[in-house]
């Protein structure tokens, strides 16, 4: 490092932050800016949650009691766009820049102040998607799918929802280019990338998946945008053009996207059951291979959303063959944690509890996801509450737990403190009992033929949508703990934590302080053999 | 979640003689295609609960024994070719095992060849209409009356009281047993989907485009569905109901139909 | 570009040069699927 830059710089390094709103709003610093991640996802989670219980409450019994259906579906659209692209996304991308430059030797992410931009765009998108809640004709009802020609027919929220979903595919893009480059050029010297720990692994093939399938979002939306309001007809079969070309652009960008949902997940297990096992990572390199086969695959996999769209047969056996195979890499994931748990010494703190429940639950998501993949079958499958059951699983159980646990495990490291153990697996208890009185009973409805996305339903539906209603009321009066106990921590109310935080845990992460100082690793540090991986 | 997985189990053997209310696992339905997409689903879930047997009992003997707390100490192996080998092998063994029938139910599902009776579909927001080709038969089929009452926000009308709620319409589309009915799909305005699990279909109408599929029910009786892809606000409430009957009685509602052709075109709009 | 962080200038060329190369691939997707729909249209 070449003193003269240092000496530029001298006069806001190694200073702390700034003091104030300035702090924050004009933010370069990666741990900052993942905590504003994580905090905003955090508002958005309870967001898109609310939205949820109102679903759950209106489907509590049969017949309309609280909400007219136009509203109803304006909820499950603006729970589905919320969750996914205001909680779970931005969860990880604040998890990254927290984690990311501690795990590989950096001092800040590659691109700081596009950094601030990724984030500060965020809120603005939401604000916007949000305000399509108080516009003449409501929010957008078309579902988070906005198929034409159903999301052209969306009121004066149509723009907004256009605009919205770009500042959030724009915030994602610049998200995904910093994690990249940041990887790519900033690793400490003797960090090769087979040495990379898996969760900086699976972030950079998210953040691959990420770059090529926003882009073709924004694209699909673009072309809803110019059939809306520029005499276009991509979509529109009246002019020439094709609906489900939308539906098959749209899943381009919809497959990989339950990926870049997924992966960073994957990552986090990875670091957390070698830790509380005690034992290195079984099969780190193949689980590499694993995660890039599964998003290789993810390009290849689209139109299994689309079975009953009346594609030819052969494109249907494609699609049906391709993602049968999406289970060999995924299998290969859950056999390598279990091998890894195998003769370990096991102990199981809350961040360890999140992961196990993680790899029973979202097995359990796979399962049904394998079903689905099997396309005769998918036409009974397909729009219906197997379907949300199927989804939720592999989102709640996978996504969320891979967070719950991130949270709890890098808690310490990042305030200091521990979390309260108990509380924390009550937590952990509360919401894997809830999670699954919610979705189990799903797959059951969808089974006997209750179609998703309906406000109502026939008697016979009763019974298991009046169960799944509680446990979701359950799930979400459950995650208040999880707020009491982060902030309990934030506020430095547990015990101290030590500099390693867990029992002799792998990664450059724990070689830094509790709390980790505002700048960490200015001088790239050395690798180990305890602090590298393969 | 063994448990909660074997309570399905449990519930799905049980599932075959149930009540409705409590219905844990798809119809076998009244067609031959039917009962086959339901063997294959049942070939799929065992298939799941055999793989989860074997991997969720490793992890619970594993999360058993190999604990800090008994005095476990780690072992250090960090990869092993032999074991990765098989676990990559089988999967593809099982997924091929599956491909194959898979393959070849979706081939007979795609055979809409030589119908004795086809039926055009067309997708209205938000109800369905019904014509059969070269009968000079058509009609619209919505949401009956008594569910129409009930279904309004506060409509003080206790839903259980109202029989079939949401899945009864007024008029059904009326097909002859053991007759391949070829189903011509399309929509006027946005995509609807036409799902009845009984004969296990369920295709998209699309507007502008034209989706075939076909059925032949083996029992007289009515079957039940509903639209399956969201299409606005009244998604939920334009049910399909199809009546199977004998031949001869088929026969004779077409005719009675016939002379009816005119007051039924009319009907649309005025039930809503 | 990097306000709070040192770095020699090979590495400051690279993380131009990949961030370049990144932004362009994100445009060309943009770009290719709007492509891809005029053609279909």
């Amino acid at each position: 490092m070449s003193s003269a830059v240092a000496d530029a710089h001298a006069d806001h390094d190694d200073h702390g932050p700034v003091k104030g709103w300035r702090r924050w709003l004009y933010a370069t610093n990666h741990k900052d800016i993942g905590t504003m991640y994580l905090i905003f996802s955090l508002v958005m989670f309870f967001a898109g949650g609310s939205m949820a219980l109102i679903i759950r409450t209106e489907l509590f019994s049969p017949g309309l009691q609280f909400v007219i259906p136009s509203f109803f579906n304006q909820m499950t659209t603006m729970h589905a766009l919320i969750m996914v692209f205001g909680a779970v996304m931005p969860a990880f991308v604040g998890l990254a820049n927290w984690m990311i430059p501690m795990m590989i030797g950096a001092p800040d992410m590659a691109l700081p102040r596009m950094n601030n931009w990724s984030f500060w765009i965020l809120p603005v998108a939401f604000s916007i998607l949000g305000s399509t809640l108080f516009m003449s004709g409501g929010a957008p009802a078309s579902g988070w799918t906005m198929y034409p020609p159903l999301v052209l027919q969306t009121g004066d929220a149509f723009p907004f929802l256009i605009f919205s979903v770009h500042l959030m595919g724009l915030s994602s893009i610049m998200g995904a280019i910093n994690v990249i480059v940041t990887i790519i050029n900033m690793r400490a010297p003797d960090m090769t990338l087979l040495k990379m720990p898996m969760f900086v692994w699976t972030w950079l093939i998210t953040a691959y998946l990420l770059l090529a399938v926003m882009p073709v979002l924004a694209g699909a939306v673009t072309m809803l945008l110019t059939d809306q309001f520029f005499g276009t007809s991509f979509f529109l079969a009246a002019g020439g053009g094709d609906p489900v070309m939308f539906q098959h652009i749209f899943w381009f960008f919809g497959h990989p996207e339950v990926y870049i949902m997924i992966l960073p997940a994957f990552g986090v297990v990875s670091e957390i059951i070698p830790t509380f096992s005690r034992k290195p990572l079984f099969g780190h390199d193949s689980m590499v291979y694993a995660a890039s086969s599964i998003a290789f695959l993810s390009f290849i996999v689209w139109a299994h959303h689309m079975f009953t769209v009346g594609m030819p047969l052969t494109g249907q056996m494609f699609f049906m063959f391709a993602t049968m195979l999406i289970a060999v890499p995924t299998g290969v994931k859950v056999f390598n944690w279990t091998a890894t748990m195998w003769k370990g010494a096991m102990t199981f703190e809350t961040p360890m509890l999140f992961s196990l429940g993680f790899l029973f639950l979202f097995t359990i998501g796979g399962f049904s996801g394998l079903m689905l993949a099997i396309a005769p079958a998918d036409i009974q499958y397909h729009d219906s509450y197997f379907v949300v059951a199927h989804f939720h699983y592999v989102l709640v159980p996978g996504s969320i737990f891979g967070l719950m646990a991130a949270v709890y495990y890098w808690m310490p490291k990042w305030t200091g403190h521990y979390y309260n153990e108990s509380l924390g697996k009550l937590h952990f208890w509360l919401s894997t009992i809830f999670v699954n009185v919610t979705f189990f009973p799903m797959h059951f409805l969808g089974l006997a033929g209750m179609p998703r996305r309906i406000p109502d339903y026939s008697t016979q539906f009763a019974d298991f949508n009046s169960i799944a209603s509680v446990g979701a009321i359950g799930f979400g009066l459950s995650q208040l703990l999880f707020v009491y106990v982060v902030i309990q921590c934030v506020r430095k109310k547990g015990t101290v934590a030590s500099q390693e935080v867990w029992d002799s845990p792998r990664g450059l992460e724990w070689t830094v302080p509790s709390p980790a100082p505002y700048h960490t690793f200015e001088t790239p540090p050395r690798i180990s053999s305890d602090t590298s991986f393969s | 979640m063994i448990r909660k997985l074997s309570t399905g189990v449990l519930a799905l053997l049980l599932g075959g003689n149930a009540m409705a209310d409590w219905a844990v696992n798809m119809p076998k339905g009244v067609t031959q295609l039917s009962a086959e997409t339901y063997e294959i689903h049942m070939v799929i879930f065992w298939w799941c609960v055999a793989i989860a047997v074997v991997v969720f009992g490793a992890m619970i003997y594993s999360l058993i024994n190999h604990r800090k707390s008994k005095g476990a100490v780690p072992a250090s192996f960090t990869h092993s070719m032999t074991a990765e080998v098989i676990w990559t092998t089988i999967p593809v063994v099982i997924l091929l095992i599956m491909a194959v029938p898979s393959a070849e139910l979706m081939i007979k599902l795609e055979d809409t060849r030589d119908p004795d009776l086809t039926v055009v579909i067309t997708g209205y927001q938000w109800k369905w209409h019904y014509s059969y080709q070269g009968e000079d038969v058509a009609f619209y089929s919505s949401l009956s009356r008594p569910s129409m009452a009930a279904r309004r926000l506060g409509s003080g009308i206790d839903p259980s009281t109202v029989e079939n709620y949401l899945l009864d319409v007024d008029n059904r589309l009326v097909v002859p047993k053991d007759a391949k009915v070829r189903v011509l799909l399309t929509s006027n305005d946005v995509v609807h989907s036409w799902w009845v699990p009984d004969l296990a279909i369920k295709k998209d109408a699309i507007p502008g485009f034209i989706n075939e599929t076909w059925f032949k029910a083996e029992v007289a009786g009515v079957y039940r569905g509903q639209c399956a892809e969201l299409c606005g606000m009244d998604h939920g409430y334009m049910p399909i109901v199809v009546e199977v009957v004998e031949p001869e009685a088929f026969q004779a509602w077409l005719d009675n139909e016939k002379g009816d052709a005119t007051p039924m075109a009319n009907v649309n709009g005025e039930l809503k | 570009m990097t306000p709070d962080v040192n770095m020699d200038d090979s590495t400051r060329k690279g993380i131009r040069k990949t961030a370049i190369i990144l932004t362009l691939i994100a445009l060309a997707f943009y770009g290719g699927f709007i492509l891809m729909g005029v053609l279909r249209a």
